[in-house]
């Protein structure tokens, strides 16, 4: 009794109809309200940034010292500074800092430590060693206390606090990669493609590099809030952006000594800043939800 | 077990070698000439010059590291410039005073943030869970200084039950000390609180989903048990882990706090010696500091060996 | 009449993704004092569920039991709470559990004494002290040696079978009714397998405890179980006496079960019949009878009938099927053997005229006293204190045309052997020639194009394709890197000629590999390997992780691809009745170096060296007849660790017939008949 082993339309039938991993991804994504909300507010704040112009009532630079310290009113919404300058506008403008630092601050590390973390994890060995206590002794200091050495050194000014805060950061993309890449290294894909007789770089470009790339976004987005809060922190030391500029962070700064007056001053900027750095981290949760292979198809 | 502490300690050093070079670089790499600018705009050519071969920037880089190295192995951080003191006096009056308030806001953070965890993981789904998750969230998203003015506006200010700032030691005057203490002990564990509240529950959720989980369930062990028994000390393992991590972030806070509540301490001193270039102060803070947080993990990673049985015994 | 345990219309349900999985539909069953019943269906047929349905251990947010009831003993354990006193009484205290992963199910951070005195204390209401005696008792009972230091050691510190001797003695640590056993010897070496499988019959026996056996392995089901339960997508299929079963099997999907499975005294040309198709998706279960898809007796009437019930076919047996079944197609018992004892007579005449064809192929790969050690470091400075001497001294030559099986337990070092001649190692001394080419140290450059004639099919069908790419895309890969078409045309044609060749439809090419099943995802694997048209294939355990239903289907293709295309194989596994329906030549492993190499035929029915000897006796075959009236060979300690190797011989610590001459050297392979050759110096 002989079989027929080839059976072309037996083994198509039992395919499940072509479940796109994409939507897959977006429903588990958009699951719940809150993640909803936190991407709204996100887009919400990056409109704001792009459209300041359009949106602030007023000039956030334009001093007007005979309406200083104003408590907030129909003219001005969230009351005036001690140099007369509306603080809405201010705010608005202040998310224009907060997004360009976070996001610059976040791609440049992101590059810099994927590929320290790709080339330390693929190859191994004493370069492995060494980049890595390197890595770790970046680590040992404080993200903000190094974040102030090179900022003194360098001077404020938005651009010093962005290569402060990215050099920071690097490490923990470096380790997060060569973590990954050591895992999807003892893949039976990864040999396969060795077997196939394929080049290392293709292997590690083709193969190993989109299969490590999950937990770096999560990585990413939640480094966008710790970056925005880096910057306010420097900021509110009067280490980050300089006046007349406008931070979420010195405008905190600015507001303390007038805290029992004009309480806005100092509060109302955090709440800035409490609000985008919850949605970020909100949805880098949900992204790691989405992400997470046990969810994903028939894994 | 023995060589896995020695190797960490090998590894500590020589993390304490880079962190050492490192901090040397960003002193004298990049650009500026400290010495301008440490004697202001009117200082002559000649007190520059004098100033620089006083503190042997005149040397090549590579000398001036080893002379640094070797001083400080000795204990001769150098002398600020703003104070008049040796660094070393300074370190000696303010290292105590942010050790205390940061040991304290460690302590608290550990024992509130892995119950917390605990709490949420077990009651999973449930309206506890929720408020631990959205409150650890929250305290991950606000920034440590705002978190002081707030507390200053509405304790001190609005209510008056605390004061606005200021530091007195425990050894001077405990009820004082106390009072003092407490908002900024307590906001400054608040981040390192969430991120392990946030750890554990995550890792207790690993945990529960384990094999062995089912065989101690299998065995017909009371629920309890088998959380606090069997759960627990597996998932306290990868909190363990990121112990380190919360003791950089509470050294990092700590700056923030000793700003808003004035206390005298090592990032106070930062803070004020970077505006007032101070540069040799900012070396040794910075090195400090980073020898701390070296040596906190070090610490760690040794709690970690003798947790993991599978450490212990190879 | 009141049975030990009777279950009556157990109904369980997984909630997933908005649709209701009915993992258990509808199953009653009863087990009696001192019995010993197996389980039997593959994955995805609800048999482990049923069990820990009684036990109320399946996790409740996204499960939950729909209906039925659970009689332990007079009581309903459903009635119960899932965590109250009367509940986990029973659990660990009347029911034992051993569960299938030996690795994980073990608390790492608790020793196993404490873990044996924990249930101790519970359940028999013992102090510290006598449960640590007691413990210390049961891990000697389950032939752990030196139990009095090992109770406080770690479960790391165990070995996998020695682990899954400790969940024995723990679920039997508290004198329980009923056992439980859930795979759990699936994870395990045969030998080992065999071992624990006689040690809790034994004691099962002694203590008149009722033992439930879930598997999908008809072996072990015909060795040791005396009544089955067959089940297949939630439900049972067919139930009786074990030996009733295998005579008149009257279900098709245990027809289909018995003829898929090869048998170590099966006649060589028998072609395994491999159910088609795949388990029904459980979500979307159809009302007509679950198997219908597959179903080789089925009729037009199956189709509009609703799902057949459990209906008497004879005393004690009972198939939920409509057909009467009369001749199945398959030889059992006696029959059998003269099926095969034909197939031997007419055979001997071959012998000779095969060997000699044998000689004339010429040789493909030549493996020369191949040896690859792998460093053990200690202390800080990384000194080299010892090495894993993972390949020592192996040789042997495939000719072309031919399958080269090579088996073994683990560390036996099969897999090194293939990865090293692969070249995925340096090999650390002896010579490899593959189409006479010397690869033994070539460079990565030179070995490129020789790679287009030296694929590998992988065990994991989940971690061998890519995940981020199009199946296509891996199926191409080999092509676009060794520039074997030049045009984008040739490209398409080439893979759809490949899909089809697998048996799968080229439309499919452009979908991810987590769209597809275990079965399939190897199939693609297998068109990877042909892609680039080789010689030559390394097969490393590619069956291993399949479904038997599936496993079948993927030898068949193995081999017609491999008369269709000319292959040479070395085929590795650990499965000995698969390797001896698809070899053409066996080679035995143990601790790095072959002990006998030889035709499928001398190595199976004249096994030499008592290592292989004991290996093909620890192999339960599918049939309760012979099972009864084999020889079984005592199997003696554990496969040593790599590092403990013993002196002399590897084996002399557990054969038969070691002496002290056996300690001193190290016997070499030597030649005991045409191309039959034995590493012992006692035969």
């Amino acid at each position: 009794m002989t079989t027929e082993s080839t059976a072309p339309a037996n083994s198509l039938m039992e395919l499940p109809p072509q479940t796109s991993s994409v939507r897959r991804f977006f429903r588990v994504l958009l699951a719940r309200k809150v993640v909803v909300i936190a991407l709204i507010i996100l887009a919400a704040t990056v409109l704001t940034a792009l459209l300041a112009p359009f949106l602030a009532p007023y000039d956030p630079y334009k001093q007007n010292l005979s309406h200083s310290l104003q408590e907030p009113s129909s003219t001005y919404l969230l009351g005036t500074d001690m140099l007369g300058r509306d603080v809405l506008s201010r705010i608005i403008y202040g998310s224009r800092v907060s997004l360009i630092v976070g996001f610059v601050v976040v791609i440049i590390a992101g590059v810099l430590g994927m590929s320290i973390g790709m080339v330390s994890g693929y190859f191994g060995g004493k370069l492995d060693a060494v980049l890595m206590r390197f890595m770790d002794a970046v680590i040992a200091i404080p993200m903000i206390v190094l974040a102030m050495a090179i900022g003194a050194v360098l001077g404020g000014g938005i651009v010093n606090v962005i290569v402060a805060l990215g050099l920071a950061i690097v490490p923990a993309y470096a380790r997060l990669m060569r973590g990954q890449v050591l895992s999807v290294k003892q893949s039976d894909y990864v040999m396969a493609g060795t077997i196939t007789g394929i080049s290392n770089l293709r292997n590690m470009v083709v193969h190993v590099l989109p299969n490590c790339i999950s937990p770096l976004i999560v990585l990413i987005t939640m480094n966008l809030g710790m970056a925005i809060l880096a910057e306010a922190g420097l900021s509110f030391l009067g280490l980050g952006i300089l006046p007349p500029g406008a931070s979420w962070g010195s405008m905190v700064n600015d507001g303390y000594r007038y805290l029992l007056s004009n309480p806005v001053l100092s509060l109302a900027p955090g709440v800035a800043i409490v609000i985008v750095v919850l949605s970020f981290n909100i949805v880098g949760d949900a992204l790691r939800d989405a992400l997470d292979p046990r969810l994903r198809g028939a894994e | 077990m023995f060589t896995f502490i020695v190797r960490r300690v090998i590894q500590t050093i020589l993390i304490l070698f880079f962190v050492s070079v490192i901090v040397f670089m960003i002193m004298h790499l990049l650009p500026g000439d400290p010495v301008s600018i440490m004697l202001g705009d009117y200082a002559s050519q000649e007190e520059i010059e004098s100033l620089r071969r006083e503190l042997g920037l005149d040397k090549p880089l590579p000398i001036q590291y080893l002379d640094w190295v070797i001083n400080v192995l000795q204990g001769d951080l150098g002398k600020s410039i703003a104070y008049n003191q040796s660094v070393n006096e300074l370190v000696q009056q303010r290292l105590p005073i942010s050790f205390h308030i940061g040991s304290m806001a460690f302590v608290l953070a550990i024992i509130v943030g892995i119950s917390a965890g605990i709490v949420a993981a077990v009651k999973r789904g449930g309206w506890i869970d929720s408020l631990i998750t959205v409150t650890a969230n929250m305290g991950m998203a606000v920034p440590v200084f705002w978190l002081g003015i707030l507390g200053v506006y509405l304790f001190s200010l609005k209510l008056g039950w605390l004061p606005v700032q200021g530091y007195t030691s425990p050894s001077v005057d405990i009820w004082k000390s106390i009072h003092q203490s407490v908002m900024p002990v307590v906001l400054l564990s608040l981040v390192s609180l969430a991120q392990l509240a946030r750890q554990t529950r995550s890792s207790m959720l690993e945990v529960i989903r384990q094999d062995y989980i089912r065989t101690a369930r299998a065995k017909g062990l009371k629920e309890s048990r088998v959380i606090l028994r069997h759960a627990l000390r597996n998932a306290l393992i990868p909190v363990i882990t990121i112990l380190g991590m919360g003791l950089a972030h509470l050294v990092g806070g700590s700056v923030f706090i000793e700003q808003v509540f004035n206390i005298p301490g090592m990032g106070r001193l930062m803070v004020q010696s970077i505006f007032g270039k101070d540069y040799i102060v900012v070396q040794s803070v910075v090195l400090i500091v980073a020898t701390v947080v070296a040596i906190g993990n070090l610490l760690v990673d040794i709690a970690y060996g003798f947790v993991d049985p599978r450490i212990r015994y190879k | 009449m009141n049975h030990l345990l009777e279950v009556r219309n157990l109904k369980t349900y997984f909630s997933s993704d908005g649709s209701t999985i009915k993992a258990v539909d509808g199953v009653s069953y009863h087990i009696d004092e001192g019995e010993i019943v197996a389980f039997v269906g593959e994955s995805g047929s609800g048999k482990s569920v049923t069990q820990y349905s009684g036990l109320q251990l399946i996790p409740t947010p996204p499960g939950r039991i729909v209906d039925g009831s659970v009689l332990f003993d007079g009581d309903d354990l459903l009635s119960y709470k899932a965590n109250s006193e009367k509940m986990r009484e029973v659990r660990g205290g009347k029911i034992g559990v051993v569960f299938q992963e030996p690795m994980t199910s073990l608390n790492p951070v608790m020793t196993v004494g404490k873990q044996i005195s924990e249930s101790v204390m519970l359940h028999l209401k013992m102090n510290k002290a006598d449960a640590r005696k007691r413990a210390i008792e049961l891990i000697q009972m389950v032939g752990i040696p030196d139990a009095e230091h090992r109770v406080d050691y770690y479960p790391h510190q165990f070995s996998g079978g020695m682990r899954q001797r400790i969940m024995i003695a723990m679920a039997l640590s508290c004198n329980p009714k009923l056992l439980i056993a859930d795979e759990a010897t699936t994870a395990l070496d045969v030998t080992t397998q065999a071992q624990l499988l006689e040690m809790m019959r034994d004691v099962v026996k002694k203590t008149n405890t009722s033992l439930i056996l879930v598997t999908h392995n008809l072996g072990i089901v015909a060795r040791y179980a005396e009544r089955i339960y067959v089940m297949y997508a939630g439900g049972i299929v067919e139930s009786g006496q074990t030996k009733e079963i295998f005579k008149n099997p009257k279900h098709p999907y245990t027809i289909g079960l018995m003829k898929a499975v090869p048998r170590l005294d099966d006649p060589k040309e028998r072609k395994l019949l491999s159910i088609e198709g795949a388990p029904p998706n459980l979500a979307n279960k159809p009302a007509h009878c679950a198997f219908l898809p597959r179903c080789e007796f089925a009729t037009e009437a199956c189709s509009r009938k609703p799902a057949p019930p459990l209906t008497n076919v004879g005393e004690g047996h009972a198939a939920a099927c409509y057909e009467k079944i009369e001749n199945s197609g398959l030889i059992i018992g006696n029959a059998h053997m003269k099926a095969a004892m034909r197939e031997t007579f007419a055979g001997v005449a071959e012998e000779h005229p095969r060997q000699a064809a044998r000689e004339s192929k010429e040789i493909l790969l030549k493996v020369a006293d191949l040896k690859m050690y792998f460093p053990v470091t200690k202390g800080l400075l990384g000194r080299k204190v010892a090495d894993i001497k993972a390949v020592d001294s192996v040789s042997f030559d495939i000719r072309k045309g031919e399958t080269l099986g090579l088996v073994g337990e683990s560390g036996c070092g099969k897999t090194t052997v293939a990865r090293t001649i692969l070249r995925m190692y340096e090999p650390t001394d002896g010579r490899i020639e593959f189409q006479g080419h010397d690869i033994t140290r070539m460079s990565i450059n030179k070995m490129r194009p020789l790679r287009r004639d030296m694929p590998m099919i992988f065990q994991d069908p989940y971690s061998s394709l890519d995940p981020r790419q199009s199946v296509g895309n891996i199926v191409g890969e080999p092509l676009k890197v060794h520039k074997l078409v030049k045009s984008q045309k040739e490209y398409e044609d080439r893979l759809i000629e490949l899909f089809e060749m697998v048996g799968l439809n080229p439309s499919v090419r452009n979908r991810m590999p987590h769209e597809f099943s275990g079965g399939q995802r190897q199939r693609i694997g297998i068109a990877r390997a042909l892609a680039s048209n080789p010689s030559f294939v390394v097969c490393d355990e590619a069956i291993s992780a399949l479904d038997v239903s599936i496993q079948a289907q993927i030898i068949n293709l193995l081999e017609d691809l491999q008369k269709k295309l000319g292959l040479t194989y070395l085929f590795i596994a650990h499965d000995l009745s698969v390797v001896r329906h698809i070899s053409d030549r066996v080679a035995v492993m143990y601790l790095g170096k072959i002990v006998e190499i030889a035709d499928w035929k001398t190595l199976y029915e004249r096994p030499m060296h008592p290592y292989t000897q004991m290996l093909l006796s620890a192999v339960p075959i599918p049939d309760p007849f012979i099972e009864e009236t084999r020889e079984h060979v005592e199997i003696k300690g554990e496969v040593p660790s790599l590092l403990n190797r013993p002196k002399g011989c590897s084996f002399s610590n557990r054969c038969p017939l070691a002496t002290s001459e056996c300690k001193e050297m190290e016997p070499p392979l030597k030649s005991v008949g045409l191309d039959h050759g034995v590493a012992c110096i006692k035969v």
